[in-house]
């Protein structure tokens, strides 16, 4: 009854769809080519959860209400010809022939733009297929030009064509570690500028992050991409378990947004997991819920790199997930209180929330995490989190004051301007996070 | 009420009482002498004005403590039959809410989730882990409770305060189809399993890390589950392992933080696929073919020589995830030789250290590896099958022209330098030098001013021909080996030409 399309664009995002799908999958008990697995009955999750992202057709075949987009046919090629190659069907596969070449204007205006037609095409195709749409939930980096581009693209044309339908987008924010090219700066502040007014709520994951849980917490010496995803995509569905299998907060994706977001400009909330442990390393831990509940407002954990401490929260949700007793839960949220380091602001909306979802986690057979019996996922909505922003709109000011590589831009019919106004939209951003996170009360106490 | 060897959880800490009595110092209590977990914690080694008490197992870890003191850590103790009762039957406890600011906590899904543990009949995991069991409980109440457990298949007794596993043991009796156990952090002792004792058919896994667990006390341990697939006995100081006898069903064991020498020859009856020996003083790979095992861990331990990772490729014939981060071998070196090294003497392997190797990865690899081996800098048995493997996928590798593969890559030119007629000596250089750095290299042998002089070099005819383009690699001459470079001052030219 309350679908939920996903809709992965670009390299990043397709990458992260397949990890996230084949989580997916071993959750529910769906085997690589679309059936259940041997010994089921009916899919886990229960009927409500897990049609909201799979779909049944006729032959009792499992279809993921899902669409990938790229605008070079390599990645979607190994999706095609990989271990999930029948879990898809054909036509939610969308490839061009020509890349975005790192380059916003090529996504958003030119090559991308010749693609939309066929990608809404699909996506209504899907549409159809659901009883009661809620939305969509996005996968795309910010710095590459195919996620950036055509991502903004088609979250403008979503808006136009879905009306209010919620949008929730899982960004991939860029990291030198891990860079593919000097422009992202300019592509992740000219998408985050288009995207502001239509994403609903965006989970930033910063690469860098990853990178370093990967190196300290899973002992990889040197990540790859699919180390990075692999932990992206548990963080992924952790984020989304509430809405697959039964749960208590976060039940349909417009409940993200009442928890979550109290103005619709500040909705890039901070996702930080835990227990993100190696399966070497396991014998060490107890994964008692005050232990991970901890870890949770520990930076390492963060998905974003930036100190919390120093900002102050507006909303926070705490997602469990697998076997918790109540009476952990709440001296484990008894324990974070004594914490000082937890600030909430005061005049906002929003609050302090926990709810439960009753599935334990799974992990992949390779990947690096150690299964566990139960995880936390926190989403809180910090101040802290404008630190991305800084960063990022200083590296965009040192190239963009001596014009360098504009001219790539402007040779595909953007207009300088469109930088000029990106950059102010970034500013802007910043400042409402410092108004938001200033006291209210200090001016009434003043007469 | 009390007994030595009882286990206790004082302030934070746990211990075990090794002495009940009186001491000189305390007149009017009775003195327990105990052995911390924690050895920092302790103050002496039950030695108290030369007279020995007691004696703890790790020097310095033990103290004294007077009875009321323990009053209440004794009283706290738990059965498992009450532990559960208070765990999972008890319900919603009535807490003060907490408050951020102004700003209530708010839980939701808590009545569902009590409802939920409340409801033993189709619970599947049971988490009672630092809840202070010391005991099963009454027979009763445990045969009562145990009935219940009907679909329980995990069950987590880690961090209590078991002094005997026969406790456990009884726990287990009631149980039919469990299938996890977990007995962690604690300090137990295991008895032979008697005849009549039941063995636990259906466990197939069991974690028993830092039980500090003596090589007989494994063996007992292992003799009450006789079908167990996954093991772990991380951090319990084994020092030998080979009388024992893993279960032959077993495929996944974890024997990290033991104190290891050499690999556990024993796996070999037992099926194991997974094998994490990480954090142990294994210095040799020697001594047995492991065909089964696919995924091994060797993290952090005291692998030092190269010949051991080639003994890997024999050894472990079918294995695809490794792991060999921390050891002095790859702890010395720059990273990325070692990480390359690594790949290049394994051509089994699709993981390393925990990252994918692409097909791109293991090609980059193993160029590097050829070429380190043909220039001495790494080596390996030329008659191994690795090294066959290598030469058969890549070609022969060697120094200077005419090589095959990448080897051009590494060619270096030495050509004669003449000054005025006379050689003056033999010059080195990489056929990617532009004419221009050759040019002020030469001005810096020669101490002459890079402006003064032309460069020619000598046809095969014995024709000089100038070096024309400044920016130009060397390459683009068709220099080789042996071929002479001259070098003429301008002044000198134009005074030849004047004369």
């Amino acid at each position: 009854m309350r679908e939920v399309i996903s809709v992965n664009v670009g390299q990043a995002g397709c990458q992260i769809g397949n990890a996230c799908w084949e989580l997916y999958s071993l959750e529910h008990g769906i085997r690589p080519d679309g059936y259940l697995e041997e010994g089921l009955s009916k899919p886990r999750g229960g009927e409500e959860g897990f049609s909201t992202f799979f779909n049944e057709t006729g032959s009792g075949k499992f279809v993921p209400r899902a669409v990938y987009v790229d605008l070079e046919p390599n990645v979607i090629d190994e999706v095609r010809t990989g271990p999930y190659k029948d879990l898809f069907h054909p036509e939610q596969l969308i490839s061009g022939k020509e890349d975005a070449a790192n380059n916003y204007a090529r996504g958003h205006y030119t090559v991308g733009r010749e693609l939309l037609d066929d990608i809404l095409d699909r996506i209504r195709k899907i549409s159809d297929q659901c009883d009661g749409l809620q939305g969509f939930l996005f996968t795309h980096s910010l710095g590459g030009g195919t996620g950036s581009g055509l991502g903004s693209l088609l979250l403008e044309q979503l808006s136009i064509d879905y009306g209010k339908k919620s949008k929730l987008e899982f960004a991939v924010y860029p990291a030198p570690q891990v860079s593919t090219s000097v422009v992202e700066p300019y592509n992740t502040v000219l998408t985050t500028h288009t995207t502001l007014e239509h994403a609903d709520c965006t989970f930033m994951v910063d690469n860098e992050a990853i990178y370093d849980m990967c190196k300290k917490n899973l002992d990889i010496s040197r990540p790859s991409f699919s180390n990075l995803n692999n932990l992206i995509a548990q963080v992924v569905s952790s984020v989304t378990a509430s809405l697959r299998f039964d749960g208590s907060l976060n039940v349909d994706l417009n409940e993200f947004q009442t928890n979550l977001v109290p103005y619709p400009r500040i909705h890039f909330p901070l996702v930080s997991y835990a227990p993100i442990q190696s399966k070497s390393k396991a014998h060490h831990e107890s994964n008692a819920v005050s232990e991970i509940t901890n870890a949770c407002f520990e930076p390492g954990n963060q998905m974003v790199k930036c100190d919390p401490r120093t900002g102050k929260y507006m909303a926070t949700c705490l997602l469990y997930r697998g076997d918790v007793v109540t009476r952990d839960v709440q001296n484990a949220v008894a324990q974070v209180k004594n914490k000082r380091t937890v600030q909430l602001v005061d005049w906002c909306p929003t609050g302090f929330k926990i709810g439960i979802c009753y599935e334990p986690p799974t992990a992949t057979p390779q990947s690096q995490l150690s299964s566990v019996n139960r995880a936390v996922c926190m989403l809180s909505n910090t101040t802290a989190i404008a630190d991305a922003w800084k960063r990022i709109d200083r590296k965009f000011d040192l190239m963009y004051a001596k014009r360098a590589f504009v001219h790539w831009y402007v040779g595909e019919g953007m207009e300088e301007g469109e930088f000029t106004e990106a950059r102010e939209d970034l500013a802007a951003l910043e400042r409402d996070y410092i108004e938001v996170g200033a006291d209210s009360y200090a001016d009434e106490e003043e007469f | 009420m009390i007994e030595i060897g009882d286990r206790l959880f004082v302030d934070g800490h746990t211990c075990s009482v090794l002495f009940i009595g009186y001491i000189p110092a305390w007149k009017d209590s009775r003195a327990f002498g105990l052995e911390w977990d924690e050895p920092k914690r302790g103050k002496h080694s039950g030695y108290l004005n030369g007279v020995e008490y007691f004696k703890t197992r790790i020097p310095n870890a033990g103290s004294f403590v007077k009875e009321s003191k323990l009053l209440y850590a004794i009283q706290s103790r738990k059965s498992f039959v009450e532990a559960v009762n208070n765990v999972y039957l008890r319900g919603l406890e009535n807490r003060e809410d907490v408050f951020f600011g102004f700003k209530k906590v708010e839980l939701f899904g808590l009545n569902v989730l009590a409802s939920k543990n409340q409801d033993l009949e189709n619970l599947k995991y049971l988490d009672l882990s630092a809840k202070l069991i010391a005991s099963s409980g009454e027979t009763k109440d445990l045969l009562a409770l145990n009935f219940r457990f009907k679909s329980l298949t995990q069950l987590n007794l880690s961090s209590n305060l078991f002094k005997d596993f026969s406790e456990v043991s009884r726990v287990l009796s009631g149980i039919p189809h469990l299938r996890s156990l977990d007995i962690s952090n604690n300090r137990f002792e295991v008895y032979s399993n008697a005849a009549d004792a039941e063995q636990v058919q259906s466990l197939e896994e069991l974690r028993a890390n830092f039980c500090q667990l003596s090589t007989e006390g494994i063996a007992n341990l292992l003799s009450y589950f006789p079908n167990l697939k996954r093991l772990e006995l991380s951090g319990n100081c084994a020092r030998e392992l080979d009388s024992i006898s893993f279960p032959a069903s077993l495929s996944e064991l974890s024997l990290a933080e033991n104190c290891l020498s050499t690999m556990p020859l024993n796996i070999f009856e037992a099926s194991v696929v997974r094998l994490n020996v990480s954090s142990n003083k294994i210095y040799s790979l020697l001594g047995g073919v492991f065909p089964k095992i696919e995924a091994l861990d060797l993290s952090y331990c005291c692998i030092d020589r190269w010949d051991s990772i080639d003994e890997i490729c024999t050894n472990f014939p079918n294995m695809k995830d490794f792991r060999i981060n921390g050891n002095p071998l790859t702890m010395d070196e720059s990273d990325d030789n070692v990480f390359l090294q690594l790949i290049g003497r394994n051509r089994n392997i699709d993981r390393l250290n925990g990252s994918f190797l692409t097909e791109k990865v293991r090609y980059d690899a193993e160029i590097y590896f050829m070429a380190q081996v043909s220039t001495q800098n790494a080596t390996i048995n030329k008659a191994g099958r690795q090294w066959n493997y290598l030469l058969q996928k890549h070609g022969p590798v060697s120094r200077g022209g005419g090589s095959i593969g990448s080897g051009t890559i590494f060619e270096i030119l030495t050509v004669d330098l003449e000054f005025e007629g006379y050689k003056v000596r033999e010059l080195s250089m990489l056929p990617s030098y532009s004419i221009r750095f050759l040019k002020t290299t030469i001005s810096r042998t020669l101490s002459i001013p890079a402006s003064e002089f032309n460069l020619y070099y000598v046809l095969e005819g014995g024709t000089q021909q100038e070096f024309s383009f400044e920016f130009s690699p060397i390459s683009m001459f068709n220099i080789k080996s042996g071929d002479r470079i001259c070098v003429d001052l301008k002044n000198a030219k134009r005074r030849s030409s004047a004369s």
